[in-house]
């Protein structure tokens, strides 16, 4: 045992020294990445502190450059000085003021100015923009005399003004006069507002940040003066300053000409880390600084994880090494442990055939009334043997209530009538929890046939139990679920027999799941020209489960009991019950949604139209005022009456007859009330008629006038009734390639207890097929063929109509004929007109 | 003689209506956008204007407004499209003397262009 011992300590040190060497490796390298990480750290920030500084000193020198520049241009414009001469000599020129007063106004919103003034030599306003006359600053009064002098363009630099306490910039351009010996007259002012671009210019910073901020200070004797307003200190603008003798603010050190990355406390006597640098070409000096603790702050961030880092790796280097002597130690213990184990096993399996079989085992003996709980049984219950006493008690006790009655009921009938006993019954556990057992028993009986002894076993079934309870409520959910579906369930086997059939599927199709389950789905829901297709899917889904339309939504037609078609929404899916491939179909009729889109598309058409059109015409517009322009020249040089002239003129109908045709469409586009005048509407047929009579005979058709004579005016603008009138009469025509007859009558009745107009044109043309009559009225549709028609001319007849109030309808038959009749409702006024005609 | 400045962007109408008003004996003069236009009607002080309401850029309502704001003096006709009769309606609220829509009818045009002339010399 002592030699052991000293083997264990030996070891013990062994791995203490491991462990020692591999913590100092850790702390050593976490320590270099440390500094490392440190000296990138600071360079970095240099590196970013002095990037924002140069772009800012790049955009103020730039800022300045171009405010100089703009100076510089009116300094030397000649007109300008010419006007401002004329102004100052006449000073009630109201139009040379309207003109200086112009320029001004440019330059100040071209270059955001506060204000831009013209002044005299004496330093008065004389003009301003904005307008009014606000006295100039004593601060520019001031400089104005030495200006005159140098005739040089002059920044004045940040002052306070006295009287509004803004602080500005100006700069004053004296405005020579050429021609007088190049004499200063008066000058020009732009006063800046630095809060307009200056100040957020300045105060900007590219990145978030709680305390960086940029200053902009210039030298005031022996003080560095603050130019801009501080981020933690108000008002500071032109008021705060800064002694020299305080070396370590930054301000203070940019102000003594220092240049580059400093360390320093601010105003506030925080500590900063600051990058100061002077503005070239200026009095200014810019600080960009940010607080020390803002700036270190991801540094003490690393260090931190830096520490917990490698702390955990050294915690994770000790535990691995005891781990390793720990197992060493093992190792030796299990040997010794070894010998108890197989002591132990023989316990066990000693123990196993004392409990037998897995159920429990109960028996009363009613004639001495000793009874009998085996160990087994009392541990299905959860007890140890000794914790529950052999008392049949023990077990009635224990029953559910509800389960009582009936395991009572049960050992009667077993007792008096010999019935087997055989029950399912639930049994509370020491945990109070009740749980399912199967319990059959036997009982012996004497010669009186008096039972002597019961004896039998419970089997713990809970789990089996859970698992019907389950099946059952899932299949109560199943067909909840499928009853209460608003969409058609059907499930199909391999064949293409239906086998399952819902409540909604009986509303969709028609059929009543006693029709419907049995069937093959091709009989009775799917149209005859998908059957190949539907065959050919069968067959290779029952071989291997997979299909086309498997997985996914797929719209198409179905047919109802009645023998309607109409679209649905299939999904399908497939599942395998009893080892071959079932179908499971989910339908949704879409008729509605599909008429609904339908409806949708055609009021997009018509919309989308409109300014379709409206875009061409506009187009086209210009080279026809062109062409138009250029033949009234030609007219007006050529002599009157020669083959010219005619020619001409005949040009010009033609543009008139195209200008009239854009003038329809873009009033149509427009949607907008035209002019409108009582129209005889006979009359205006016969018109049209006319045009088209020579085709009409050509075509040799027979043409019947039935009108009403005693038809009243009807008020609308003739140039778009003639339209609608032109297109029936030629679509009837185009119809009738072989000749036929045309029937065109009016008349005036009532409709609705309201007066009304009907004309009507019938053909005995070539029809129109049923699928196309609910879309003759689509914009761009035609039959025609190419280069005949654009597809326009019922659009705009149904158009027009429909703003009169009116109504146009249509039945045809192919190959007998077509009629259309449009219905028009009077206006009151007609009505009276009608009256007195 | 009176001084037409005639403002389309479309250069062949512009030429179209000099050479018009020219052979009947007024001064024309032409711009082609917005911006010129307000030059000319400052530098040449045009008596009667015809300004195309679509020009790309600055249209023709803008410099309507432009040159109202510092000359009440000189004629304006707006010319327009169809399309855009509201447009020139409204022009005539915002200081337009007459408007013709396109395409231009030679003859109207010069009885307008007649009829400002003498409305201005009152």
């Amino acid at each position: 045992m002592e030699k052991y011992d000293g083997k264990e300590n030996h070891t013990l040190a062994v791995f203490l020294f491991i462990f020692i060497l591999l913590a100092a490796g850790l702390a050593g390298g976490g320590y270099i990445s440390y500094r490392n990480y440190e000296k990138n750290f600071h360079a970095q920030v240099g590196l970013q502190l002095s990037s924002i500084t140069k772009l800012k000193v790049n955009s103020l020198m730039s800022w300045r450059k171009e405010r100089l520049a703009g100076a510089e241009m009116l300094y030397k414009n000649s007109v300008f000085a010419a006007l401002v001469k004329r102004c100052f000599k006449n000073p009630h020129d109201a139009l040379v003021q309207a003109m200086i007063q112009t320029w001004l106004e440019n330059y100040r919103i071209y270059a955001e100015y506060e204000r831009v003034c013209l002044l005299d030599a004496e330093g008065q306003t004389r003009l301003s923009s904005p307008s009014g006359l606000p006295p100039i600053s004593p601060v520019i009064a001031k400089r104005i005399p030495e200006v005159l002098q140098s005739k040089q363009v002059t920044m004045v630099d940040f002052y306070r003004s006295e009287t509004d306490q803004h602080v500005n910039l100006t700069i004053l351009i004296p405005i020579v006069d050429a021609q007088a010996g190049n004499q200063a007259i008066g000058l020009v002012a732009f006063i800046i507002d630095p809060q307009a671009y200056l100040y957020p210019l300045i105060q900007s910073w590219p990145t978030p940040s709680i305390s960086a901020e940029t200053m902009l200070v210039r030298r005031d004797g022996d003080y560095a003066l603050f130019l801009n307003e501080l981020r933690f200190q108000p008002d500071t603008a032109m008021t705060l300053r800064i002694p020299f003798e305080k070396k370590e603010v930054p301000a203070i050190k940019a102000a003594l000409g220092q240049e580059g990355i400093v360390e320093g406390s601010d105003y506030r006597g925080v500590p900063v880390i600051a990058d100061v640098c002077a503005v070239p070409d200026s009095p200014w000096f810019l600080v960009d600084k940010m607080d020390t603790a803002e700036v270190y702050a991801p540094l003490r961030h690393r260090l931190w994880n830096t520490f917990i880092f490698f702390g955990v790796l050294i915690a994770a280097a000790g535990t691995g090494l005891g781990l390793v002597w720990r197992q060493q130690r093992l190792r030796y213990y299990r040997g010794q442990v070894h010998a108890a184990e197989a002591l132990l096993e023989i316990e066990a399996r000693y123990e196993r055939a004392v409990n037998g079989a897995n159920d429990g085992i109960w028996e009363w003996i009613m004639a001495t009334g000793e009874d009998y709980l085996s160990p087994r049984l009392k541990q299905l219950l959860g007890y140890e043997d000794h914790e529950l006493p052999n008392v049949q008690a023990s077990f009635f006790d224990r029953i559910h209530p509800e389960d009582q009655a009936r395991v009572s009921e049960a050992v009667r009938a077993h007792l008096e009538e010999r019935k087997p006993f055989e029950i399912e019954l639930r049994l509370q556990c020491k945990s109070g929890e009740y749980r399912w057992f199967y319990s059959r028993g036997q009982a012996m009986w004497d010669e009186q046939g008096k039972p002597l002894r019961v004896s039998g076993s419970i089997t713990d079934i809970t789990e089996r139990k859970q698992a019907e309870l389950m099946l059952r409520e899932s299949n109560e959910k199943f067909i909840a679920i499928s009853v209460s579906a608003q969409d058609a369930i059907i499930m199909m086997d391999d064949e293409g027999n239906i086998l399952f059939w819902n409540e909604a599927a009986e509303r969709v199709f028609g059929y009543s799941r006693k029709e419907a389950v049995g069937n093959r789905v091709t009989e009775l829901i799917i149209p005859h020209r998908y059957h190949l297709a539907h065959i050919e899917g069968v067959k290779k889904f029952k071989e291997t489960g997979k299909g086309a339309i498997l997985g996914n939504i797929t719209e198409l037609e179905a047919i109802r009991k009645d023998g309607k078609e109409f679209p649905i929404e299939l999904s399908l899916s497939a599942l395998t019950l009893k080892e071959r491939w079932c179908a499971v179909g989910l339908i949704r009729d879409i008729s509605k949604r599909v008429k609904k889109e339908e409806e949708l598309r055609l009021s997009y058409k018509m919309a989308s139209l409109g300014q379709l059109t409206a875009g061409i015409f506009h187009e086209i517009l210009n080279p026809i005022n062109i062409i138009s322009t250029h033949v009234q020249l030609l007219l007006a040089d050529t002599g009157k009456g020669s083959d010219v002239e005619k020619d001409l003129k005949s040009i010009q109908e033609e543009i008139k007859r195209v200008q009239d045709i854009t003038d329809g469409f873009l009033r149509f586009s427009r949607k907008e009330s035209v002019a409108t005048k009582e129209i005889d509407v006979n009359q205006l047929l016969n018109r049209v008629l006319a045009i088209l009579v020579a085709e009409i005979k050509y075509k040799n058709i027979h043409l019947f006038k039935k009108f009403d004579n005693e038809l009243p005016l009807f008020k609308a603008n003739a140039e778009l009734l003639r339209q609608v009138f032109l297109n029936f009469i030629k679509n009837a025509i185009d119809a009738m390639a072989s000749g036929g007859s045309l029937t065109i009558s009016t008349l005036k009745c009532l409709k609705d207890e309201k007066p009304c107009l009907y004309i009507q044109f019938t053909d005995t043309g070539c029809g129109i097929p049923k699928e196309h009559l609910d879309k003759i009225f689509d914009p761009f549709f035609t039959t025609k063929e190419e280069g005949k028609g654009v597809g326009m001319g019922l659009t705009i007849a149904y158009t027009t109509i429909q703003n009169y109030g009116g109504s146009i309808s249509v039945s045809s038959e192919v190959g007998k004929g077509s009629t259309f009749t449009i219905e028009l409702p009077l206006q009151p006024t007609d009505q009276n007109k009608a009256g007195k005609l | 003689m009176a001084k037409i400045l005639v403002v389309d962007d479309e250069v062949k109408i512009c030429e179209l209506l000099q050479r018009f008003f020219e052979k009947k004996g007024y001064t024309v003069i032409t711009a082609n956008s917005g911006m010129d236009a307000i030059e000319k009607v400052q530098n040449e002080s045009p008596d009667v204007m015809l300004l195309d309401i679509r020009m790309p850029g600055m249209d023709g309502v803008e410099v309507l407004k432009c040159v109202r704001e510092f000359n009440k003096k000189i004629g304006i006709i707006m010319v327009t499209a169809v399309m855009d009769e509201d447009i020139a309606k409204n022009t005539m609220k915002l200081g337009a003397d007459e408007y013709i829509t396109k395409p231009i009818d030679l003859e109207r045009l010069e009885m307008n262009v007649l009829v400002d002339l003498i409305m201005r010399e009152k």
